[in-house]
């Protein structure tokens, strides 16, 4: 909680802050800011946003099940949000599964669950470590 | 003073609200709901005064789709534009039913967000000088692909005038492989993407550009000579050679369909075309359809009328050449026979 307010307060004071550490996560966010209008403090408040966003565990849910109806409305949904963000690989791989549902070969769809996994496994591990170094640098500024 | 129009953005997705509003609140009044309920209720309020509305399709409480209907049941009109991940021909055809005004596709890019609303509403193009103020803030990938394919065209378009070669029949082949297209994504492929599909149309006036890379000579004496036909037969590779010398990751879409049908739009799909022999579904389905407007167009327009028995007298000269083009593509254009024959017709 501490950490989530010292990097609204860097936000909120415009400090410019480095998204390269989140490239590595195949996410880029020199795209992303511009479709943001170059505000940089909307931007990491919506990464936030994403880290909470229930989505991801909904699709998980649905393929379980095999409810490949509401596996296609949720993926759907997070292509659309994944590429907004410009997490580019992951929106390549929701566009891949849609496409799958759309051409019921609901097995190769399911089949894509690995790579999503640790596509986002990873996205949500390096926003996290990228809000984390935000406030370490606060910590260590005069 | 101009009176400021008031938006309803209407996503289960507070990231992609906070996105559009951020996009247009500068120059419009903007009001957010989550689902479809909310959005009937708050327009269907006497003093709401909601101008437009920008509305997901997929959403889970009461989707896009079934607001318009409630929206046409109700009588109640104000302009939709409809919001998704995916501007398939089949949400297309859908939304054409309920005069939508138009789609925005996520991710959005900003300019055209802009540009779509303001059409509708009638809010002039900023100045060129602000245009440039803003162009950071235009898609990368909209805007390059744009200019790399204006660029090409005027370099195109002076071959065609110094080479006697007609630009009007690359403008009729780019628009019969859009009609083509759609109505194969509406019957087909329901997730090709109405984006791609223009994309793919306007990457389909360079079918030919290879032409450029190709002694003329070659071109004229081709039918006479051997060895002046397989000069003229390099004109696909070099036209993907010319394409791909933009290697800009922007473009890359573009370059990807625009140097697949240079190349392959003399395929044939028993496998006897040029120049890589392939044979059936080996060849895209945008370079099929290129050839075959390409052909169809060739006879077509140089018909006096444009009518059914004109349309008939083509398709059966193409068939003719047996195992030119596959079943599928003469049932296409079959179902686009009206509209084929209506867009020769608005030429004259």
């Amino acid at each position: 909680m501490i950490q989530l307010n010292k990097l609204f307060l860097r936000i909120l004071g415009g400090i410019a802050m480095d998204f390269t550490f989140l490239k590595k996560a195949g996410i880029t966010p020199e795209n992303a800011i511009v479709r943001f209008m170059g505000d940089e403090g909307l931007y990491a408040r919506m990464l936030e946003k994403f880290l909470d966003d229930r989505n991801y565990e909904n699709l998980v849910a649905a393929v379980d099940e095999k409810d490949e109806k509401a596996a296609l409305t949720y993926s759907h949904t997070l292509k659309g949000l994944c590429g907004n963000l410009s997490m580019d690989r992951l929106f390549e791989l929701f566009s891949e599964q849609v496409t799958l549902f759309r051409a019921d070969k609901d097995d190769e769809a399911y089949a894509l669950m690995k790579d999503i996994h640790e596509s986002y496994e990873l996205a949500v591990k390096t926003i996290k470590e990228w809000r984390h170094a935000c406030n370490k640098t606060d910590k260590e500024s005069p | 003073m101009a009176d400021i129009k008031r938006l309803l953005i209407v996503d289960d997705s507070e990231i992609d609200r906070k996105i559009l509003r951020n996009i247009l609140s500068k120059r419009y009044e903007i009001a957010e709901v989550e689902n479809g309920y909310d959005a009937l209720e708050l327009i269907t309020r006497v003093n709401s005064n909601i101008d437009g509305m920008l509305l997901d399709i997929s959403m889970p409480v009461l989707d896009g789709f079934n607001v318009l209907n409630v929206m046409s049941e109700n009588d109640i009109n104000i302009p939709v534009v409809l919001v998704t991940a995916e501007a398939t021909a089949e949400n297309v055809h859908r939304a054409s039913h309920y005069g939508v005004s138009d789609f925005i596709s996520k991710p959005f890019e900003v300019q055209t967000v802009l540009d779509k609303i303001g059409k509708i509403f009638g809010v002039e193009e900023a100045p060129e000088t602000q245009r440039d103020a803003t162009k950071n803030f235009v898609s990368t990938e909209t805007y390059e692909t744009d200019t790399y394919i204006s660029k090409l065209k005027s370099i195109y378009d002076d071959f065609l005038k110094n080479a006697d070669l007609d630009p009007a029949h690359c403008s009729r082949v780019s628009r019969l492989t859009e009609i083509l297209l759609i109505e194969y994504g509406l019957t087909h492929k329901p997730e090709l993407d109405i984006l791609d599909i223009k994309v793919i149309s306007k990457a389909a006036y360079f079918y030919n550009i290879g032409l450029m890379g190709v002694p003329t000579e070659a071109v004229a004496n081709r039918k006479i000579s051997e060895s002046a036909n397989e000069i003229y037969e390099t004109h696909t590779v070099m036209g993907g050679k010319i394409v791909c010398l933009n290697d800009s990751r922007s473009c890359k879409y573009f370059v990807k369909v625009c140097s697949d049908m240079c190349m392959h739009h003399h395929e044939r799909y028993d496998g006897r075309g040029f120049p890589h022999g392939l044979r059936g579904s080996d060849n895209s389905i945008h370079s099929m359809v290129c050839g075959f407007a390409a052909a169809f167009d060739r006879i077509f327009a140089k018909r006096k009328e444009y009518n059914d028995i004109q349309f008939d007298f083509v398709i059966n000269q193409l068939m003719f050449d047996k195992g030119a083009f596959s079943g599928d593509i003469y049932e296409l254009a079959q179902r686009c026979r009206i509209q084929i024959i209506n867009y020769y017709k608005s030429l004259n």
